[in-house]
């Protein structure tokens, strides 16, 4: 069974009043075949921000400076049902319910759901972006905490050296009448 | 090689001597013989052999004499005038001399009363000194002989002064 | 020939070798010993100094290293966050593109 474990303390990120409590979501990793955990506060990101380099290096540490808090949570497994979905709701629907996060995508399909919220934030940009993607044999959550730039964590995307994970390019869709959930331009 | 208590032992009249006779002063004396061998004990590695020591002793002694004179002003000896109490018998006569000599000895330059010190105190031959003291054979040569003389001259005027007004 | 025709003679007489005064030999032995305690102790001191500057410089460069270390996992966890975020919004891209939403704006929403 491959694991993969990041673990960092989460006591800096206990003193950021903004960063969400992801220790609910801790249960999900009994019996997921693969794990990725993230947790990174202001003086990771701050180390990040200070490493300076070229290209796309230089670009992560500009991201890296603009952010307060990174918080991920990736599991797979073998088999559907080996997590608790339900648990994974009312982790999105207790974010909904402090006010701070709107919905802008909302994708529910007969096994999982997907969706984007983003807080509230200035100057253009949103304070920060949590997606809850939950699906038969994977769960992902992601809350990206700051005023930050989203085309240039877009433009991170694909880094050098590592291989992609599934991100795909950009669709261009025709023009069609209104979705079944989500905004639209 | 010995060990520098032997060292000790062996040179410390030698060195002492030398200063003595340099400087005409036991205290001075004793203080650059102690100085001279505590530097010995430093450069005590670097030495090869007995011999060796001796002749870095002596060269030593002899151009830290010269300094502490040239720094004391030793040059300014007593008065010819200053003469001990007449004498009575021979053997006290020649013990006057001696002293007399010593105190003459002190009034010549640095240099010149070290290479005199060298040639009648240790007999070295006049090539010796001028490898000890780093100088031609030829001003060894010419200050000794200028320095005998000159004693010479003044020991004979003061003996001569002093046995005519003995007899007087 | 006068007496002084043999001055050297009384040259010799007069600065033939003297003995060193009794304990000069004591003296000297006890000034050596001193000296070579003293400099024992200097060169403790300056080998203490010297470890303790080298352990100070050690601990500065260790602090560094741990920092550069940190930082490097640093760098890999948020390298990791956003491609895992990157293709949960791939997804849900072509999710809505499959049914006809062609973009999603997040400017209007976070003013």
């Amino acid at each position: 069974m491959k694991r993969l474990w990041v673990i960092w303390p989460a006591t800096a990120l206990a003193l950021l009043a903004q960063a969400i409590d992801f220790s609910v979501l801790d249960k999900l990793a009994g019996k997921a075949k693969e794990s990725a955990v993230v947790n990174l506060g202001p003086e990771q990101l701050s180390l990040v921000a200070g490493l300076g380099g070229k290209g796309g290096a230089e670009k992560l540490g500009d991201l890296a400076k603009e952010l307060r808090a990174v918080q991920v949570r990736s599991f797979e497994y073998d088999a559907p049902g080996m997590y608790d979905m339900e648990l994974v709701r009312s982790f999105r629907d207790k974010v909904k319910a402090s006010g701070e996060w709107t919905s802008v995508v909302s994708v529910k399909e007969k096994d999982g759901f997907t969706e984007i919220l983003v807080k509230k934030g200035t100057q253009g940009k949103p304070g920060g972006l949590l997606i809850v993607a939950a699906e038969p044999k994977e769960v992902s959550v992601v809350h990206v905490e700051g005023l930050f730039d989203l085309s240039a964590l877009r433009g991170l995307g694909v880094l050098p050296g590592v291989p992609s994970l599934g991100a795909g390019p950009k669709k261009e869709a025709a023009p069609s009448p209104a979705p079944k959930s989500g905004k639209q331009e | 090689m010995p060990q520098f208590a032997d060292l000790l032992r062996e040179h410390q009249s030698l060195v002492y001597s030398l200063a003595y006779h340099a400087l005409g002063d036991r205290a001075a004396a004793e203080d650059l013989t102690q100085e001279v061998f505590l530097a010995l004990h430093e450069h005590l590695g670097k030495l090869e052999s007995e011999a060796h020591v001796k002749a870095w002793l002596m060269r030593v002694t002899a151009n830290r004499s010269i300094d502490e004179i040239r720094r004391r002003r030793y040059r300014r000896g007593p008065s010819l005038e200053q003469t001990s109490e007449p004498v009575r018998e021979p053997l006290q006569e020649e013990m006057v001399l001696r002293d007399e000599v010593r105190r003459l000895v002190a009034t010549l330059p640095a240099t010149a009363r070290t290479i005199l010190i060298l040639r009648y105190q240790e007999e070295l031959e006049l090539a010796e000194i001028a490898r000890l003291l780093e100088v031609p054979v030829q001003t060894v040569k010419s200050r000794l002989h200028r320095s005998v003389n000159l004693l010479r001259q003044r020991i004979a005027r003061k003996f001569s002064a002093a046995r005519a007004g003995r007899q007087a | 020939m006068t007496e002084w025709d043999n001055f050297e003679d009384h040259l010799r007489a007069s600065l033939r070798r003297v003995e060193a005064p009794a304990g000069l030999q004591e003296r000297i032995l006890h000034a050596a010993r001193l000296r070579r305690l003293r400099r024992q102790l200097w060169l403790r001191a300056a080998a203490v100094l010297l470890l303790v500057i080298s352990a100070a410089a050690y601990g500065v460069f260790w602090r560094l290293q741990v920092r550069a270390r940190q930082a490097e996992q640093a760098r890999r966890q948020l390298e990791l966050a956003i491609q895992i975020t990157n293709r949960r919004l791939s997804q849900v891209e072509q999710q809505l593109s499959s049914i006809g939403v062609k973009t999603i704006r997040f400017e209007e929403v976070s003013q």
